[in-house]
């Protein structure tokens, strides 16, 4: 993972529940790292690592941490950093999605040492589609779940988001049906 | 290509978009059609101008242009021309600087070819600046960390303390100056070294070294005391603070020792301790407990361990701090805690506290709680407090329920404004005031309380008689109610209600209580009311006097009312000015001024608006313009207009626009000169109706002075012109007239009112007209008439008069005006006109009359004369009478000529000829005329011949061909006659051409006698030959010429004659006609009769002349017809009666009765339709329209030829003739005018009784014919039939049978048909036989 995701997480705390909490959650998962680099790859354990030891500290479960995460990545960081990429993305909640694998095959290329997860998008129906998510990651679903939230936020689009089936119904992939 | 090259378009050569992929449409819409120049710029290369052919060839080039228009997007790609297509591509990609001008034009990566790398691109670029501003972030981090580590450095190094760092073998790695200060060290002598090893000494507790040590291989904190040596060998007691350093993973790094000197510490602590001992016992006795707290131990004690005010017992382990703590009421515990705090801040020293605890009965207790630091450490914090707990509860209940009290009364009396006191008496000095009191009388609360001088200062100096007053009515009846004025320091003035009321207690006063009330607001709107009230009263009451003011006192009263007004509301000034808009100036017309105060209204004249722009503004709006205070309006940046008011002494003023409609005509003003005035909207709104009556009462004296000069100037323009006013009621009587219809009438006022105009002014005809007009009026109507006026001396004087109904206010007729103008003169005038038009007439048609004689009296012997002489032509003649025969024949028909011209001239001259416009052969007439005139010329041995003929003239002209042909007739007859010897020639000639016409000129040229200039030029006079003795040898009328230059004329043609006394005579004359074809020339009927078909026709001929009998049937006999014969009318119609006609030939003028009125019995009483032909010597232009609408077929003049007769059968029997017939000669016998048989008859021999009547009958006659026509042209028709009536006997008498009857209808008509040309031919008729009469009288 870049440091940019784990740089979004130290931002989302640091903004909502202050300077000491991100130091406490910091030491607590026992990370040595005073800085992260955006655009340096960090271990996926770090970031396990961090959302785990929010999840403590916070009292809230992992996975609403990486939704919580999600959104803020979407409407924080990536709006904030990347406003003008994300915006290029599409201009409605369908559009950015069925933009989505081509986006990630873009970032294959710029990002050599990052392995983005992939896409696959189904279009359902005029108001839904189905998002099916490839990833050699393990338990990001929630964060996945936030990303897709934060986007239907981001066009003003309240969706609904049904994770149709993934690694524990026995399946290789995650899929999540977005509807609007 | 739209997957591959989304933003991809082709153009033709021209450079008009033909396609374009689905990005670029996406971005800037559809540009098929338009032109890339339109569209793009190149940035790069730089191309001058556009050129396909450039970027056919540069296949290779990359090329960057940029969009004219959203967002000048830059373009880079290349150019690929697909020559045979014709047209070229573009491939390439807009190339933004950023990510986010994607989404700013309107696209989404998907929008770009999935191969396209911009994105990418523009991703690294947005991922370059994050990288960036991570290191910024970072360095950022590094330097706050940096500066923390500097500022620990610092701390440590200015620790008065000693801080010496060591490394985990003990060894020091770090001392600071404290340390060397206090040791006596220098840093070298220290580092490498063990602290140990530096500080131990013989009295070092070697215990606390060993824990110390223990502690440090542990890497443990520790704290301990203990004696360290310095390097002197002098001792200090150390207390040491000890605490290894550790990184965030747990590894030692080293160990921080802080080293303080406490010697001095502990000798205080033995003190103190000392000194308590002694105090706690003393505060024992001051307290229900005495307490004392540690701050090192944090411990509490309390002296009283059993009955404290907890309630219960505590052991000594018992945390004694936190049970007080837990016991205090939560809403008082932040008390304690701040005291503790400010404690252990070393701020205070000692304390009083009030609070609440709950004791273990559950009781609320109040605690006093007072301590002191006994003992403090050197930095003067305390380190043990004593103190004592009081229980205060049952004091601190009975206060706060006092205060409750308070508050629940102070809050009422708080919340009142009205002031309810109370004050002893009968002294008056004060108990009690509510707090309003201060703020109504803006004086303090010890003011009242102080004394009762206060009362009396307050009251308003007008209002000071209330205190007596007061005291009086108190002693009277023990209570009071007064309003008045109070005057605070600042000067308010207010009005008070005060009612007051005496207390008794055991039947004696002993105080007053009562209550003032603030009632200025409501005084000051009851005085407003009122004011406006009066005001609106004066308002009324000025209006009614405006109302019923007379004109003249106008000005006076609207002085008066500025006085009223201005008076009233307080102003010093009060004026009205009127607004000259064109001049841009406003002048002063009315002003009132209080006593002492400046008149401005001479200063005030013509003063330019400028000055006063906003003034004008706000009245042009409709709306007041005021000004509070003059001398704030620099504040307001008008000074121009303080500059015009502060010399007058003005501060306030208000001005009021004056509007009529909507035009501002002024405004009334009122200025406020010794004090300052703010109007009230409602002082306002009713100055408003002031002005607006200012306007009604202008209006209405502007009005009225108008009607005024109105009046006058008709008054004065009537009398000027000499018109006659006469007012009359309805029953005539004369309500007024003026000088000029007394002048007029010849009578006095006094004799002309009350007298009914009628009987006084008119006479019997006249005032019937009169009342008739009267009636008139009730009807409304206005009309206009002559009328005669007898004056009082007898003179006669014609009036006009202009008469119109009389209204009075209320629209009830009450009678009728009459404007009279003397038209005497002017009729006077018009008689003579008409007179002199008469006279004109009279001669005119004299000379008509003659003409018609003339012809009448010749035309009728010359009938039988031509008609005669051709019948005996027919008959077996020898040479001698042949010869005879062959003169009267040639004299005949020159006579025949002679009357011919004598009617043309007369024709012409009565501009009654009428010229025809058809189409004919100038040569052929040309022709005939010299054909016609070639044997006279050969009798003379004359040639007579064409000269020249112009071939250009057009075959065919438009024109009258017989009056050129009688031109050319008379001149070439002229021209014959008066040459003896040589020749006559003609010849034509095309003067002009134009396409529709051409100018002719004819000239006659002879050798003959000539002419003088003096005679032709100019003046051809009729009835002239030059020489009468020429008349003798030439014969003819003389006539020729006259009529043929009137014929020329007519025909806008010219005419010259040159001429040369003996050798010859050159007439030219010209036309100018209109080119004609074939189709213009009249179709020529031939004139072919059958003379067998008129075989045994029956023919009726009326004449009363016997040679015209003789004629006619002598003519007709030839043709075998069947004749009859009657003498005149009637006889005809008997005839008629009797028997049945195929034609009548009827003469018109015959005694008995004339053809005219036999042919209306035969038409309406015989009911036949036989064919009349009028037969007259009367040949006047008109007379056949006149017999044909009698119900005649035709018309033939006498004397008529064989010919002529023969046309006219031929038309009524409708058959063709081919014989020439002979005319025959008739005539009419003259009708006698009058008779005198009857008279003589009557006179029986007496001549001179004859003679008299005749005089009689000639002024009657006369004069009634005069009288006659006055009263017809005046439409007096009454008159006419009167007058007709009066002459008809006479007439009778003079048996004039040709208006006898006439006269008749006349009187039985006139009054009927009035003015119809009927009556108007017997009027004109009537006079014509009338004079003839008379002049035939006269003669005789």
């Amino acid at each position: 993972m870049y440091g940019l995701v784990n740089k979004a997480i130290q931002d989302l705390i640091t903004t909502n529940f202050g300077e000491e909490k991100w130091k406490v959650i910091r030491e607590k998962s026992q990370i040595d790292i005073d800085y992260f680099i955006s655009t340096e790859p960090y271990d996926d354990s770090v970031t396990y690592q961090l959302a785990t030891a929010a999840s403590e500290e916070l009292g809230v479960s992992v996975d609403e941490v990486l939704f919580l995460f999600g959104e803020w990545w979407v409407l924080e960081t990536s709006l904030k950093k990347y406003g003008g990429l994300m915006k290029a993305g599409g201009s409605s909640v369908k559009e950015f999605l069925t933009n989505l694998p081509v986006f990630h095959d873009r970032i294959k290329m710029i990002y050599p040492n990052l392995t983005p997860p992939e896409f696959k998008i189904d279009e359902e129906a005029e108001n839904s589609l189905v998002v099916h998510y490839f990833s050699t990651r393990e338990g990001l679903g929630g964060f996945m779940k936030g990303l897709l939230s934060g986007i239907g936020k981001m066009y003003n689009t309240p969706v609904q988001i049904d994770h149709i089936f993934g690694k524990s119904s026995g399946q290789e992939h995650e899929a999540f049906k977005v509807s609007w | 290509m739209n997957r591959t090259f989304p933003f991809h378009f082709g153009f033709d050569e021209k450079g008009q978009i033909l396609f374009l992929g689905p990005s670029l449409e996406k971005m800037f819409g559809d540009l098929r059609g338009q032109f890339f120049t339109d569209l793009f710029e190149f940035e790069r290369p730089k191309l001058q101008a556009f050129d396909v052919s450039t970027l056919a060839k540069s296949r290779e080039q990359t090329f960057l242009f940029r969009s004219k228009f959203r967002n000048k997007v830059l373009f880079r790609g290349q150019f690929d021309y697909f020559k045979d297509a014709g047209f070229l591509i573009f491939l390439g990609t807009p190339w933004f600087s950023s990510i986010e001008e994607v989404s700013k034009n309107g696209l989404s990566i998907s929008d770009f070819a999935p191969l396209d790398p911009l994105i990418d691109l523009l991703h690294l670029i947005k991922n370059q600046e994050l990288v960036t501003d991570d290191l910024k972030e970072l360095v950022q981090t590094i330097n706050t960390q940096k500066q923390e580590l500097e500022k620990l450095a610092y701390v440590a190094s200015a620790n008065a303390d000693g801080v010496l760092y060591t490394d985990s073998e003990g060894k020091i790695t770090y001392v600071n100056e404290g340390f060397l200060y206090e040791t006596g060290y220098s840093k070298s002598e220290v580092i490498g070294k063990t602290p140990i090893e530096i500080g131990r000494g013989p009295k070092t507790e070697n215990d606390r070294v060993e824990a110390m040590l223990q502690a440090f291989f542990k890497k443990e904190p520790f704290k301990l005391e203990l004696k360290m040596y310095r390097k002197n060998g002098s001792f200090f007691e150390a207390r040491i603070n000890g605490q290894p350093i550790l990184n965030t993973q747990g590894k030692f790094l080293h160990f921080f020792s802080q080293i303080e000197n406490v010697t001095e510490e502990k000798a205080s602590k033995k003190r103190i301790r000392d000194f308590e001992d002694t105090f706690r016992k003393v505060l024992e006795f001051s307290g229900d407990n005495v307490w004392e707290h540690d701050f090192i131990s944090e411990k509490t004690v309390f002296s009283n361990k059993k009955n404290n005010f907890l309630g219960f017992e505590f052991e000594q382990e018992t945390d004694l701090a936190k049970l007080w703590y837990e016991s205090v009421l939560e809403e008082d515990i932040s008390l304690l805690k701040e005291n503790d705090q400010k404690y252990r801040n070393g701020l205070i020293s000692s304390h009083q506290l009030e609070y609440r605890i709950k004791s273990q009965d559950g009781k609320i207790k109040w605690v006093k709680d007072r301590g002191i630091v006994i003992e403090k450490d050197e930095n003067g914090k305390p380190l043990k407090v004593i103190g004592t707990h009081s229980d205060i509860t049952e004091q601190k209940n009975a206060q706060e329920e006092l205060l409750n009290v308070n508050k629940k009364l102070g809050s009422v009396l708080n919340e009142l404004k009205d002031v309810i006191w109370s004050v002893t008496y009968p002294d008056l000095n004060g108990i009690f005031f509510t707090p309003s009191a201060e703020e109504l009388f803006g004086l303090d609360m010890d003011t009242f309380m102080r004394d009762n001088s206060w009362w009396e200062k307050v009251i308003y100096k007008e209002d000071l008689h209330v205190l007596r007053e007061i005291i009086s009515e108190v002693e009277e009846k023990s209570e009071y109610e007064k309003k008045y004025r109070i005057q605070t320091p600042e000067g308010q003035i207010k009005w008070v209600q005060n009612k007051g009321k005496l207390i008794f207690e055991n039947g004696v006063p002993v105080r007053m209580n009562g209550i003032l009330v603030d009632i200025t607001d409501k005084k000051k709107t009851e005085e407003l009311l009122e004011a406006q009230e009066e005001l609106k009263n004066i308002l009324i009451e000025l209006s009614s006097t405006y109302i019923n003011m007379d004109l003249d006192e106008v000005d006076l009263q609207i002085q008066n009312s500025l006085h009223q007004i201005g008076e009233f509301v307080g102003a010093d000034r009060a004026y009205i000015f009127k607004y000259d808009l064109d001049a841009s100036t406003t002048s002063c017309t009315y002003e009132w001024v209080q006593q002492g105060i400046s008149e401005e209204i001479a200063n005030t004249q013509d003063v330019p608006l400028e000055f006063i722009p906003q003034w004008l503004e706000a009245h042009e709006k409709g709306e007041p313009f005021s000004v509070e205070d003059v001398a704030l309006l620099d504040q307001q940046g008008l000074k121009e207009l303080k500059d015009v008011l502060e010399p007058q002494g003005i501060q306030s003023l208000i001005a009021i626009p004056m509007m009529y409609r909507k035009e501002l005509l002024g405004f009334v003003g009122f200025d406020s000169v010794n004090k300052k005035h703010t109007y009230s909207n409602k002082e306002i709104e009713l100055l408003f109706v002031f002005a607006q009556m200012l306007i009604n009462v202008q209006m209405r004296k502007q009005s009225e002075t108008r009607l005024f000069h109105q009046e006058e100037k008709f008054r004065n323009i009537i009398s000027n012109m000499n018109l006659g006013l006469l007012e009359v009621d309805l029953n005539e009587k004369v309500l007024h007239a003026n000088h000029t219809f007394c002048e007029m009438a010849g009578y006095p006022l006094e004799k002309l009112v009350g007298y009914k105009a009628t009987d006084l002014l008119l006479d019997e005809e006249s005032k019937e007209k009169l009342l008739s007009k009267s009636k008139s009026r009730i009807d409304g109507i206005s009309d206009s008439y002559e009328m005669k006026y007898q004056r009082p001396d007898g003179e006669i004087r014609w009036w006009y008069i202009s008469g119109a109904p009389n209204y009075n206010d209320k629209n009830e007729l009450i009678g009728s005006i009459g404007i009279h103008l003397d038209i005497t003169e002017q009729k006077r005038l018009e008689v003579e006109l008409i007179r002199q038009r008469e006279e004109a007439e009279k001669s005119k048609r004299a000379k008509e009359i003659f003409f018609a004689n003339m012809s009448h009296e010749i035309r009728t012997p010359m009938n039988a004369i031509v008609g005669m002489s051709e019948q005996m032509a027919k008959t077996q003649l020898d040479e001698k009478q042949k010869v005879f025969l062959s003169t009267i024949h040639s004299s005949a028909n020159h006579l025949t000529v002679i009357i011919k011209d004598i009617l043309d001239l007369s024709k012409l001259e009565a501009g009654k000829m009428t010229l025809e416009s058809i189409g004919f052969s100038l040569r052929e007439i040309l022709h005939k005329v010299i054909q016609m005139m070639n044997s006279r010329a050969e009798e003379k041995g004359l040639i007579l011949e064409v000269a020249s003929y112009d071939l250009r003239l057009n075959p065919i002209l438009m024109g009258d061909p017989y009056r050129i042909n009688q031109i050319l007739l008379n001149l070439i007859s002229n021209a014959v006659k008066f040459t003896e010897k040589g020749k006559v020639q003609v010849s034509c000639k095309m003067l002009k051409d134009s396409p529709d016409s051409q100018e002719v000129a004819i000239q006659i040229s002879d050798t003959g006698i000539g002419m003088d200039t003096s005679f032709f030029q100019g003046n051809i006079e009729k009835f002239s030959q030059e020489d009468s003795t020429i008349t003798r040898k030439y014969g003819g009328t003389g006539l020729g010429l006259s009529i043929t230059k009137e014929l020329v004329d007519l025909m806008d043609g010219k005419f010259e004659i040159k001429s040369k006394k003996g050798i010859g005579t050159q007439v030219i004359v010209k036309f100018t006609l209109a080119k004609g074809t074939e189709a213009d020339l009249p179709v020529d009927i031939p004139f072919e009769v059958n003379l067998h078909k008129l075989k045994g026709k029956r023919v009726l001929i009326v004449d009363d002349n016997e040679f015209n009998r003789l004629v006619a049937t002598t003519v007709l006999d030839q043709f075998e017809m069947e004749l009859t014969t009657a003498n005149h009318g009637h006889e005809a119609v008997s005839i008629c009666r009797e028997k049945d006609f195929d034609l009548i030939l009827m003469d018109i003028q015959m005694p008995v009765m004339d053809g005219v009125k036999a042919t209306q019995i035969i038409r309406e009483e015989l009911k036949k339709g036989v064919p009349i032909i009028a037969l007259t010597a009367f040949a006047m232009k008109g007379d056949e329209e006149k017999y044909l609408k009698k119900g005649m077929n035709g018309f033939l003049a006498k004397p008529f030829q064989e010919k002529d007769i023969l046309k006219i059968l031929g038309r009524v029997f409708d058959f063709e003739a081919k014989d020439s017939v002979k005319p025959i000669i008739h005539r009419d016998a003259k009708k006698r005018l009058y008779s005198l048989d009857e008279l003589e008859s009557i006179a029986k021999g007496n001549k001179e009784f004859v003679d008299k009547m005749i005089k009689l009958f000639q002024t009657n006659a006369r004069d009634g014919m005069d009288q006659l026509k006055l009263s017809f042209d005046g439409y007096d028709f009454t008159q006419v039939k009167k007058i007709a009536h009066r002459i008809k006997p006479s007439i009778k008498m003079m048996r004039i049978s040709e208006i006898s009857e006439e006269v008749a209808e006349l009187e039985k008509e006139v009054e009927v048909q009035q003015d119809s040309p009927r009556m108007r031919f017997i009027i004109s008729h009537m006079e014509e036989v009338l004079n003839k009469v008379l002049e035939d009288l006269k003669e005789k």
